[in-house]
């Protein structure tokens, strides 16, 4: 096989596996760090740093 | 009464109904030979570039568009416009039509993997293809003969893709995602290890790989590969609006789309190494070189692989088994998740329960489909109908929608921040650029060379009554069902967007 070939192929695989294998990591991380407690002066600990969407809970608006 | 939306259990569940969709035949028999014709190595960049700067973008509009709204495709374009509605239908009707042949090809696998066991394709699977398993008539028009032998695997095909959907999102559709794709991916795995210990592998390899650089300045490679990450990432169909839709409020839509994306073309690098390793294998075998071998679509799948399985030197049965259930799973993720983005209309439509929503809509689909498809016409109308209706109904679908989201209601930015309120990876202005110009150019010039081609070349060398019945009607019809269905009065409730910054 020739070194252009050779070569296409690997970064093909390390392009898509690896973006893949990437952004995996990188999204368990976030949520990791999303989901830890977050703690300090005057504020309880509570499981969920980002936005509370939970609480806006509604029924679905459309439909007719 | 209105029925409680469903949800995705897990949100991988999600993720990988999301990649079950994508993986389908196309990534098998379409992706390594596009590679291949459209300079080989060098394609990854265009592929790349395209993947990137239409793909992702149009993916993660299309997740949030669904998760905003929460409602299938004519509800989720509805929900921007009441004008924008007859899209969402438009992308509904066309669902309709693949469905009821992209099931035929299941069962035509499903058959392979019985037949795979005896090698019953003998010396010439092309003859056995067309002449014994598909009794393909003379010239194309008026069915003459039903065929058994497609007919009954084709309804088992019906009854298991209906029966998952039946059982609903959490239940059906991801519990059975999460058992087929990742099956799949093992057992493709398994075949191209197998496949690259074949004697003329890397000659199969060297042939996908090689980079041809001039190919990059050429403009149809180019649309090649937008064409290719279009069609193999199932956005324009309203699969991913439809998807999006059940998921819970605290989603991460651009994250999710950049690991199905990449999910996804990871799984197209696997398939085009498998079939280029088995492909150079047979050429070896042969004494020709690859480019006689290489082949895409139905001669890949249906008759140079049957060539292959009985060349092998060990391990054949195995072999045939693996490729032949890859296709059947491969297939069956991607037919649910076009038969739910009807279902999921009508649903939302008719406030309908889903069994009985399942059992109307897919009872009809399935009919149309064993009606029309088990016959020696079968293979003429799949062909000029899936022609016409990726061309004039998927990509000018997508077109309308970016046009109308991007252009004439200037929606994207509100779609962008609702994708940037619970996403881990937010988008920014870059994003609606490349939503707003380069996908609209890219899909407006792949619309004009398609009808210019069309027009100078009729498809297929097809008579111009049955190309113009089945083609252009049918890609037509799917147009004005969308209109039409749309035109029919709503009782009125509140279509608007939900704000979730606003509510509580």
């Amino acid at each position: 096989m020739s070194i252009g070939g050779v070569t296409m192929l690997v970064i093909s695989i390390l392009v898509m596996w690896g973006g893949l294998a990437v952004t995996v990591v990188v999204l368990a991380r976030h949520r990791e760090r999303r989901e830890m407690p977050v703690t300090g002066p005057g504020r309880e600990s509570r499981p969920g740093a980002g936005p509370d969407v939970r609480r806006h809970a509604a029924p679905p608006r459309w439909r007719d | 009464m209105s029925q409680p939306r469903e949800h995705w259990g897990t949100r991988a569940g999600f993720i990988l109904a999301a990649v079950g969709s994508m993986i389908g035949l196309g990534d098998i028999w379409r992706f390594p030979y596009e590679a291949y014709a459209h300079g080989g190595g060098a394609f990854l960049i265009p592929y790349l570039v395209a993947l990137l700067t239409a793909g992702i973008p149009l993916l993660i509009m299309e997740f949030s568009l669904g998760h905003r709204s929460r409602g299938s495709a004519p509800a989720a374009f509805r929900s921007l416009h009441r004008a924008a509605t007859p899209i969402g239908w438009w992308q509904v009707a066309v669902c309709f039509v693949i469905a009821i042949y992209y099931a035929v090809i299941i069962a035509w696998a499903v058959r392979y993997l019985g037949f795979s066991i005896s090698l019953q394709w003998g010396g010439d699977p092309e003859t056995f293809l067309f002449d014994e398993f598909l009794n393909v008539a003379e010239t194309p028009g008026g069915i003459s003969e039903t065929n058994t032998g497609v007919m009954w695997p084709l309804i088992g095909v019906w009854v298991i893709t209906l029966a998952i959907l039946a059982l609903g999102v959490r239940r059906g559709i991801e519990a059975a995602n999460k058992i087929f794709v990742p099956t799949l991916i093992v057992l493709f795995s398994i075949l191209v290890v197998r496949a690259l210990f074949l004697e003329g592998a890397w000659t199969g390899l060297e042939a996908l790989f090689r980079p041809d650089w001039s190919a990059i300045l050429r403009a149809d490679v180019w649309l090649a590969a937008y064409v290719q990450v279009f069609f193999s990432l199932s956005v324009g169909f309203g699969i991913m609006i439809t998807y999006a839709s059940y998921l819970r409020r605290r989603a991460d839509m651009t994250g999710s789309a950049l690991v199905a994306a990449f999910s996804n073309s990871a799984f197209e690098i696997l398939a085009g190494i498998g079939v280029f390793a088995a492909l150079g294998f047979i050429a070896v075998s042969s004494g020709v070189p690859v480019r006689y071998a290489a082949d895409q679509g139905i001669g890949l799948t249906f008759v140079a692989f049957p060539k292959i399985i009985s060349t092998l030197p060990a391990g054949a049965h195995l072999f045939g088994a693996a490729f032949f259930v890859s296709l059947v799973l491969a297939g069956l993720t991607s037919l649910i998740s076009i038969v739910q983005v009807v279902v999921a209309a009508v649903q939302d439509r008719t406030d309908m329960r889903r069994v009985p929503a399942v059992l109307t809509v897919g009872g009809v689909i399935a009919t149309v489909s064993v009606l029309l498809f088990p016959t020696d016409q079968g293979l003429y109308y799949l062909d000029v109908m899936d022609h016409f209706i990726n061309q004039y109904g998927v990509a000018a679908a997508s077109l309308a929608s970016i046009v109308v989201v991007a252009w004439l209601l200037r929606r994207l930015s509100t779609l962008r921040d609702h994708a940037n309120l619970t996403s881990a990876l937010r988008v920014g202005r870059a994003w609606t650029i490349l939503l707003a110009v380069v996908t609209p150019v890219v899909l407006g010039w792949l619309s004009v060379e398609s009808v210019i081609t069309e027009l100078t070349e009729p498809y297929g060398g097809y008579p111009a009554g049955f190309v113009a019945a089945l083609g252009w009607g049918v890609a037509g019809t799917a147009l004005a069902l969308g209109v039409l269905v749309s035109l029919v009065p709503w009782r009125e409730r509140e279509t608007a967007f939900i704000d979730y910054r606003r509510e509580g």
